[in-house]
């Protein structure tokens, strides 16, 4: 097996892009990660993509954005786990470049959510729970998220302003992060008296519906050593699904996926998890990101919250986590986002302007989760 | 969004009806909806049994944005609940007011209707929970 | 002509199923601008029994079946036919019994069938049990009266219309049944005093012609053939359950027929829960059966409009003890109560133009 780099970044800023078409946003992309990359001959893509058969009535939906983008003619394949999907794209072109079918592949992730409307917005992101025994009772993924945090706050006596935590600190790292949807601060009061979705989640608990696109370049180390100084290697990756059903687990707070998928990445990398410098984690609703600090082994099961609290995973804390502004406020295009959280740690390892922290580290870590803990991808890069 | 599939929704009556689920004859573990294959030892002799109706909240969400078609009830509880057989199963909480519910209250089944398929659909009926009285 | 099974049956389970939810009288008048009084005086109704959002009357048969199955005890695969009586069926045209019958387990060898005649529906089905249980031709039959009420806001019958339903499974008479019905006797005439034309949401009425003609005419007629076939006098009863638009028709009935207010009270639920239609008069009966004694002698008269009556004599028998205790009783069903405003009621019903459904 080839060891792997990413030689190119393209990031568009998220938004509700009611005046591009889903096209337009991917070829932005592309483009920006193409020249990142000097322009190689790209060999193969593989797109996160969640629903765009439901969003904006596409399917063959690879075909399509690797024609508006240029690419005549190369094998493009859509890669669907939910709202992991970005992260699964990672892996699928991890996998081609490492196995040795082709040199030069693109790794891309898109939603366009902005065509319909919130309710819309919310059945179509409802697809990815158990029909018959979630859907049905009226559950929403809000209420899914809700009965995992209510759990959680009973067994570990934490209150819903310290999981809040969360939500702030992404706001406050989204104001420097140029591609960010929200780029605001909150106060905590704000996200506390929000409006309920469900109890006890409201709406600061929860990430926006918004447009993005996000690409990647990736090549052989070898080749991407002789193309530019600061290429990053994609260490290690690890994949887990769980259950669909969340009455299907025995422990409700146990998001095994996450766990499942950041062992084998640390495996694969060979190191541990204190080893990690930096991180992006998918806090599509705040709770879920506590659940991902604990099981990728970052805090102790139900300590979350306090290290949030004494500031560890703050931009300039012992572990900064986030600093992109994570699903709350750099925002959450649902394909996108996975392939967004490992550009984000790549342009930090590389020490970009943008996403710059304070001091210079070396191994940083992107994690995607789908629905409930449903699937998990974790993408360990390093700069060498 | 999706209307109702019906066919889809009919082959769950059994369970959404009934609470049927299946048991494993190997381990004796109880999946509902019901499996065919044994996650825990992976046998295939499992066979078919009907579930407690009663148990307890182990958490409970209160629905105040509603999905499309739900509006109605707006807002209504979800909860999962322990079974007496300790199998776990997600269902709406009815004839409960929200300010009412909390872990650990003990909760029967009832069957309602689960969907309404808008004025010319179908109506899908299944299990709900409610508080014992 | 008075209907005497062959071979005695009887009652091998009961129950019933009441809503939680109530609306009183006041939150109905105070919209419309009328004198509460005048309905809690003229029709001795406070307050109706109203389904949840997620009821209809296949929940409530459904409830109220479970109920007797829970009551009886018996293989719901010897169930031989189902029988829904009820003037508010959710769908027009898709059996209910079906859903019943599904729920309980009592699927695929069975008859099932819905009943209409507007209030008497329920009462049919436990004559059409009768008939096909004594003839062997099934081993039990379960008959069931349910309704969530229609009545148009604004008119009248918007104070009384309810929901709720009751359900019985008859079986051979032997020493597991809770009481015997030892005849019935039917009274029919074409008599249009209430109605509902098809695909029209809410039912009309002639007013004063619902009583002396209708109500009066048909239940007095019942009444009085059945107890002079079988050579009764009413104090003979120790209850009798007369159908219950309001408080006031059965009161008034009884007392023409010389019946004591004693021996109407128990099962006249009308002032708390409201007219549940096809469930009036199965309700009435559950709830006497629920503090009978062996040996008390019960009068059934049910009224449906359009007309007819149906009358029972039933006689309770000792195994009504160790049964009665199996599930809610329809005393327990009327104390759970929680009261909901006309607003809630109306977006409940469905009522709101452009209203989520
Ligand atoms: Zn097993």
């Amino acid at each position: 097996m080839r060891d792997v780099a990413i030689i190119g970044v393209g990031l568009t800023k998220i938004d509700l892009h009611f005046d591009k078409s889903i096209r337009e946003i991917f070829k932005e992309a592309v483009s920006k990660a193409l020249d990142d990359a000097f322009n190689p001959v790209i060999e193969s893509a593989y797109i996160g993509n969640m629903a765009a058969d439901e969003f904006n009535n596409q399917k063959n939906i690879s075909s399509l954005l690797i024609d508006f983008s240029g690419l005549n003619n190369i094998p493009a394949t859509r890669i669907e786990t939910g709202e992991s999907s970005g992260g699964s794209a990672l892996i699928a072109g991890f996998n081609d470049v490492a196995s040795g079918l082709h040199d030069f592949v693109l790794v891309g992730g898109v939603e366009k959510m902005s065509e319909v409307v919130s309710t819309e917005a919310e059945s179509i992101i409802s697809l990815g729970m158990f029909h018959e025994y979630e859907t049905i009772q009226g559950l929403s993924p809000e209420g899914a998220a809700a009965l995992i945090m209510r759990l959680y706050m009973h067994k570990y006596n934490v209150k819903d302003e310290d999981i809040a935590l969360l939500a702030q600190q992404d706001h406050k790292n989204a104001v420097s992060n140029p591609y960010a949807q929200l780029r605001f601060e909150v106060t905590l009061e704000s996200i506390l008296k929000a409006r309920s979705i469900a109890d006890p989640i409201t709406l600061m608990h929860c990430a926006p519906i918004g447009d993005g696109a996000a690409a990647l370049i990736l090549c052989p180390m070898e080749e991407a050593k002789k193309i530019t100084d600061t290429p990053i290697q994609i260490a290690g990756i690890g994949q887990a699904s769980d259950a669909l059903g969340l009455t299907q687990r025995d422990d409700l707070l146990d998001f095994k996926s996450i766990r499942l998928a950041a062992e084998k990445a640390y495996k694969m990398a060979k190191i541990k998890p204190e080893d990690v410098q930096v991180a992006e984690i998918f806090d599509s609703y705040t709770i879920y990101g506590l659940l991902a600090l604990e099981e990728l082994g970052f805090a102790q099961r139900g300590e979350a919250a306090a290290m949030l609290k004494n500031g560890f995973f703050s931009k300039n804390g012992v572990k900064p986590v986030n600093i992109s502004g994570g699903l709350k406020a750099r925002g959450h295009p649902i394909g996108a986002t996975g392939v967004y959280q490992t550009a984000e740690i790549a342009l930090t390892l590389r020490g970009d302007a943008q996403l710059k922290i304070d001091s210079t580290p070396e191994v940083g870590l992107a994690q995607t989760l789908s629905g409930a803990g449903v699937n998990s991808t974790v993408q360990i890069l390093r700069r060498v | 969004m999706s209307d109702l599939r019906v066919p889809k929704l009919w082959r769950e009556i059994p369970q959404h009806y009934r609470l049927e689920a299946s048991k494993c004859l190997s381990c004796g573990r109880i999946y509902f909806p019901p499996k065919t294959i044994c996650n825990n030892c992976k046998s295939k002799n499992l066979e078919k049994t009907a579930l407690p109706r009663k148990g307890v909240i182990e958490t409970f969400t209160i629905i105040r944005n509603a999905p499309s078609k739900y509006e109605l009830y707006a807002p209504y509880a979800i909860a999962i609940v322990k079974l007496e057989n300790d199998v776990k199963i997600l269902a709406q909480i009815t004839d409960c007011e929200p300010a009412k519910l909390q872990i650990g209250m003990p909760v029967e089944a009832v069957i309602r209707r689960l969907y309404d398929d808008g004025e010319n659909g179908v109506i899908h009926y299944g299990f709900k929970f409610r508080p014992v009285f | 002509m008075i209907m005497k099974p062959n071979h005695k049956v009887g009652i091998i389970g009961w129950g019933g199923y009441i809503p939680k939810y109530r609306l009183p009288v006041e939150n109905i008048s105070r919209i419309w601008g009328k004198d509460a009084e005048r309905y809690k005086e003229g029709l001795m109704i406070n307050e109706k029994a109203v389904a949840g959002p997620d009821e209809d009357t296949t929940t409530i048969a459904i409830e109220a079946a479970q109920n007797a199955l829970k009551r009886a005890q018996i293989n719901p695969k010897d169930i031989g036919a189902v029988f829904v009586g009820s003037e508010s069926k959710p769908y027009a045209v898709k059996p209910t019994g079906t859903i019943v019958a599904e729920a309980l387990g009592a699927t695929p060898n069975l008859l099932a069938a819905d009943l209409e005649f507007a209030c008497k529906a329920g009462t049919e089905g436990l004559q059409c049990c009768m008939g096909l249980v004594s003839s062997g031709m099934i081993k039990y039959g379960l008959a069931i009266g349910a309704d969530v009420a229609q009545g148009a806001p604004g008119d009248d019958l918007e104070f009384a219309a309810a929901s709720g339903g009751a359900a019985f499974l008859i079986s051979r008479d032997n020493e597991d049944c809770v009481a015997t019905i030892e005849a019935s006797y039917s009274y029919v005439t074409d008599t249009p005093d209430f109605w509902r034309r098809a695909e029209k949401p809410f039912p009309q009425h002639g007013e004063a012609f619902t009583g002396k003609p209708a109500y009066f005419h048909h239940i007095e007629s019942a009444a009085r053939n059945l107890m002079a076939e079988l050579d009764k006098k009413p104090s003979d009863f120790k209850y009798a359950v007369f159908h219950q638009p309001n408080g006031k028709f059965p009161i008034r009935v009884a007392k023409t027929l010389g019946f004591t207010t004693a021996q109407i009270a128990p099962g006249l639920l009308v002032s708390n829960i409201g007219n549940t239609y096809s469930a009036a008069v199965p309700l009435g009966l559950s709830a006497v059966l629920d503090i009978a004694a062996p040996g008390d002698e019960i009068l059934v008269v049910s009224y449906g409009s359009g007309a007819g009556s149906d009358a029972f004599y039933i006689t309770v028998k000792d195994a009504i003890e160790e049964k009665r205790d199996r599930c809610l009783k329809i005393k327990e069903y009327i104390l759970r109560r929680q009261q909901v405003g006309y607003k809630c009621y109306i977006k409940w019903r469905r009522h709101i133009i452009g209203q989520p459904r």
